[in-house]
């Protein structure tokens, strides 16, 4: 996310902090859209909790955890 | 018994609220209470904050308390829907967290955690005795004010897991009578273990003080009755300012209304409305805001009456607070707070202003009431201890795990179609090995093993680490290395024990995986995927505890450094002979993550490095150490943040510090070289559990240091005994013939060492050319490559007069001419200004020469009486000492005993396995405690 979208979606986070009717109303109306309500909660969690750097990756996996990560995509050896 | 105690009330948000003090008191209370009788683990999920915390308030005379974490599965809130197939998979870890944990009993510290942030409830049921907290169900009896949406659904996934628990430990009876009623759970699965209350609240002491402090602070002019708590609709505080302003006008007048809490401004409008509706004026009331908790102290201490109006409390910590800092106390005849207030008189009515008015009344209008209320408050309040509250708890878990059946195997799906049956021998083992690593089953064995000898080495270093490649295989190792993969059964494969074979870790993380596959899998993303599968896979028993030895620097290049030998000598040792039960693993720090470095491993050994073994990241699961053995200045800056991690999974940390030169002796070295240290040890420092030293002069060193910063949480500081290299017949090397007839012309000093500053070469010049100007005839031969800060010193050597003569400098010389030079001298001149040991007082005692050293207090602990020692500020001062010593040579000190490497390895091993409690006597050389 860039810095030009952080600084107001932290500015809008803030301002229905101190607002609670407005947050409910906005949370019970946005409810109804499943696809907008995830949208923005994944943006709101992103200003208050940067991506860490420390997880593993698929390309970047020990070889023990490889094999389980192949089988839970294979399925079951049948 | 095991007690594992998931300790996610102290991670999430709830940390900074009544929860998480409630866990943090309850939890050490209970560690120094069961910890005698019972095994009590942590568990941490690895996606939230307040680890380091959690770890540093633990009490002390515990020993280390262990802990462990599982995850990171970071996004898994449920208050976005994108997060429910991730948070679902996580939460089949976290089950699967306990199950493997060996736990008899799994407590949660707080179930109702997990909308905003990343907290997990176990999927289902669990293997151990399911225990958890229960501080309320406040929301069951106002449904309405949770909205709609997934909030709602999300209190009553929680509801739900709270249900299936085998025990509710509830902070009150009324909690405990209210979860019988709304939850319908038998009235023997719920207990009431109460709250205490912590030390720090307690009655003022007489000092007039604390009236200036709060006139100051917060405006307080005299006699003031307080509230302190949340602003909800259900802790009614609004009926407050009526009450208040009921009050009979000198009442009023000579006292304050002061509402303690954390305002938001849809508060403060809401309060001043309620204010000019009842005719209170704004000198009358002062709303504080947030207040640290010696403030709040402070307030209870001095206030006339506390009051708590709340309508629905779990517990109602706060007029337990105010009674034990000796407030008389009144509140809300309602839900918990009659259990913690106690008396009867002291309750009134909360949805009438009138009834809140008289019973203010009451105490602020009666100076004996007031103090009757203090003393039956103290006295009140002195019965709410945390030890009561664990002692509580421990008895019901007891009773529990007493009358607890076993449970059987939830998960119904059937073992063969997961889990093949691999029917081997000794002819097919080789060839079908990657499959059975592939899909792990029962193996299905027959006929004898194959040799030993035919175990590929990889596999060897698998079974036995990289002992294995060096030493003889064992008749056993194949067995050894087939268990690891799956049980391993003989019986007829239509009358396999599944039950039996379903306890096998890799069967039950396939459990795992297949439920995974099946249900969210297909949802997730790859990299979702991994950190799932990385996070299930680490949960797997270690077989072994495993070192993981720092070798970053000396791996990518050994300069043949003082402090890289000592990394050298002690890993060869530790490779060849780990301790006992211990892998050792030199890892190196590479492209963000530290990877195994086998082939420099299997170099130092002398062994061809196998082919099938990849460099592939390190994986921790919480059963290692980590030992920074090199000095590795420029990769533990960028590799910190990742050992923070790895210490929050329960990775021991330990440092060897070899000196701390550029600190004592910052004008030897670059700025950059000073600042990269101090950056190096500063990170050290935060991350060990131990900082060893190779001698007692660093030790203090480091401990000055230390004390310096200030830090609540110091490591220990420990002393090993660096090794000597025995002294070894070494064939003679020819030297420069220049150089040779010198040494045998006349008298030589000899200085080894890389020429910088501190090496005190400038100094033993300048003496030089004072003795030969009063024609002493003697040579000064220095071995040594250049260093840094030296240009000055090179000119000097360079256009020396008596360069070639009578002065010679070598800066290409290896061992074995050394010896030859050694051989050929007449002392050694240590003249350095500062060591962290000096191998050459050593080297050159082990070949019976006269050592001249200035006198180091390291010098003193390294080669004892040994040496002459002298002490020279000035050339014409050392020049003296030196025509005194060739004029009349004393005779050279007993030589202290130095051991070999394999000592000083197994030294630095013992010191370590002492940190994890596997040797218990106390250390030889602690310098703090």
């Amino acid at each position: 996310m860039t810095g030009l979208l952080r600084l107001p979606l932290r500015a809008a986070l803030r301002l229905l902090t101190k607002h609670p009717r407005m947050k409910r109303w906005l949370v019970d109306t946005v409810y109804r859209i499943p696809a907008l309500d995830a949208a923005l909660r994944t943006a709101a969690h992103r200003v208050s909790h940067p991506e860490a750097r420390l997880d593993v990756d698929a390309s970047q996996m020990s070889e023990s955890s490889r094999r389980s990560f192949d089988r839970m995509r294979m399925g079951n050896p049948q | 018994m095991k007690i594992v105690v998931d300790m996610q009330g102290v991670q999430t948000d709830s940390r900074h609220r009544g929860i998480g003090r409630y866990t943090r008191q309850v939890t050490s209370a209970f560690l120094t209470m069961a910890s005698a009788r019972h095994h009590v683990q942590f568990m941490f999920n690895a996606a939230l904050d307040g680890i380091d915390e959690s770890i540093e308030m633990w009490p002390s005379g515990t020993g280390k308390p262990s802990w462990s974490t599982y995850g990171p599965i970071r996004q898994t809130s449920s208050s976005n829907p994108d997060n429910a197939w991730r948070r679902d998979a996580a939460e089949r870890l976290m089950s699967h967290a306990l199950d493997t944990s060996g736990a008899d009993v799994a407590w949660q510290s707080s179930v109702v955690e997990g909308f905003t942030d990343d907290a997990l409830a176990p999927s289902g049921m669990i293997s151990p005795l399911c225990v958890a907290t229960l501080y309320d169900l406040i929301p069951l009896h106002a449904p309405e004010e949770m909205g709609r949406s997934r909030m709602r659904d999300w209190y009553f996934r929680r509801i739900a897991s709270l249900k299936r628990c085998d025990l509710l430990l509830a902070i009150s009876e009324w909690v405990r009578q209210d979860a019988i009623e709304r939850l319908g759970v038998p009235a023997e699965r719920v207990v009431a273990i109460g709250a205490g209350v912590d030390a720090r609240f307690r009655p003022a002491p007489p000092d007039g003080s604390a009236q200036t402090a709060l006139r100051e602070r917060f405006g307080i002019r005299g006699a003031f009755v307080l509230y302190n708590g949340g602003f909800d609709q259900r802790k009614n505080v609004d009926v407050l300012f009526p009450a208040f302003a009921e009050l009979p006008r000198d009442v009023r007048d000579s006292h304050q209304l002061v509402i303690v809490g954390r305002l938001d401004e849809g508060t403060r409008q809401r309060f001043a409305a309620h204010m000019e509706r009842t005719g209170l004026h704004a000198h009358e009331v002062i709303l504080t805001d947030f207040v640290s908790d010696d403030e709040l102290v402070l307030l209870y201490q001095h206030c006339d009456l506390f009051v708590f109006p709340s309508q629905r409390e779990g517990f109602g910590l706060p007029p337990l607070e105010a009674m034990a800092c000796g407030a008389p106390t009144i509140a809300n005849n309602a839900t918990s707070l009659p259990e913690v207030i106690g008396d009867a008189s002291a309750l009134f009515d909360g949805s009438s202003a009138q009834a809140i008015t008289k019973a203010m009344l009451d105490v602020l209008t009666s100076t004996e009431r007031q103090h009757d209320m203090r003393e039956a408050g103290l006295r009140r309040a002195a019965m709410f201890t945390w030890d009561n509250v664990a002692e509580r708890a421990l008895v019901a878990i007891e009773h529990a795990m007493a009358g607890r059946r076993p449970r059987e195997r939830i998960d119904q799906t059937p073992l063969t179609h997961i889990a093949p049956i691999h029917a081997l021998d000794a002819l097919n083992v080789s060839h079908r090995l990657p499959e059975v690593r592939r899909w792990p089953g029962p193996i299905h064995w027959s006929g004898p093993y194959p040799t030993a000898d035919a175990l590929p080495p990889a596999d060897r270093y698998r079974v036995h680490g990289y002992a294995g490649l060096v030493r003889p295989p064992d008749m056993d190792d194949w067995r050894v290395l087939l268990a690891g993969l799956g049980p391993i059964v003989v019986a007829p494969t239509d009358t396999i024990d599944w039950t039996s074979v379903a306890t096998h870790p890799l069967i039950r993380q396939r459990l795992v995986e297949d439920a995974i596959a099946t249900n969210e899998a297909p949802h997730l993303g790859d990299d979702d995927l991994a950190r799932i599968a990385d996070a299930l896979d680490r949960l797997r028993p270690a077989t072994a505890r495993r070192w993981l030895v720092d070798v970053t620097q000396i791996a990518e290049a050994d300069f043949g450094t003082g402090i890289q030998r000592v990394a050298r000598c002690i890993l060869e040792n530790w490779l060849a002979r780990p301790p006992e039960h211990v892998r050792i693993e030199p890892v190196v720090f590479r492209d963000g993550r530290y990877h195994h470095a086998h082939a420099y491993a299997c170099a130092l050994l002398g062994v061809p490095t196998p082919a099938d073994l990849p460099d592939d990241i390190v994986a921790v699961t919480g059963n290692e150490t980590f030992v920074g053995l090199d000095w590795a200045i420029n990769s533990l800056p960028a590799s910190a943040p990742l050992l923070r991690t790895w210490r929050r999974a329960g990775v021991d940390m330990h440092f060897i510090v070899h000196d701390l030169l550029p600190i004592t002796l910052p004008d030897a070295f670059h700025p950059h070289t000073r600042t990269s240290f101090v950056e190096w040890l500063a990170n050290a420092a935060d991350l060990a559990d131990v900082l060893h030293c190779n001698s007692r002069s660093t030790a203090l060193d480091l401990e000055h240091w230390l004390a310096a910063r200030h830090d609540a949480s110091r490591p220990r500081v420990t002393i090993f005994p660096l090794g000597v290299t025995p002294m070894r017949t070494m064939k003679k090397t020819t030297i420069p013939p220049y150089v040779a007839d010198a040494l045998r012309a006349r008298p030589s000093f000899l200085m080894v060492g890389t020429l910088e500053p501190r090496k005190g070469h400038a100094q033993a010049l300048s003496a030089m050319e004072i003795l030969w100007a009063e024609g002493v005839d003697a040579n000064l031969v220095i071995v040594g490559k250049r260093g840094w800060l030296v240009n000055d010193l090179i000119e000097r050597l360079d256009r020396h007069t008596a360069r070639g003569g009578r002065l010679f400098w070598l800066d290409e010389c290896d061992d074995a001419m050394l010896d030859t030079i050694y051989t050929a001298s007449t002392a050694l001149l240590a003249a350095s200004w500062g060591e962290g040991f000096g191998l050459p007082l050593i080297e050159a005692a082990q070949r019976g020469k006269p050592v001249i050293a200035r006198d180091l207090p390291v010098f003193r602990e390294v080669a004892d009486a040994y040496p002459a020692y002298f002490d020279a500020d000035t050339p014409r001062q050392l020049a003296t000492f030196l025509k005194g010593w060739l004029t009349s040579p004393p005779p050279s000190g007993t030589l202290p005993p130095w051991p070999e490497w394999a000592t000083s390895a197994q030294a630095l091993a013992t010191d370590i396995l002492r940190q994890r409690g596997v040797i218990q006597e106390q250390p030889s050389q602690v310098v703090s405690p």
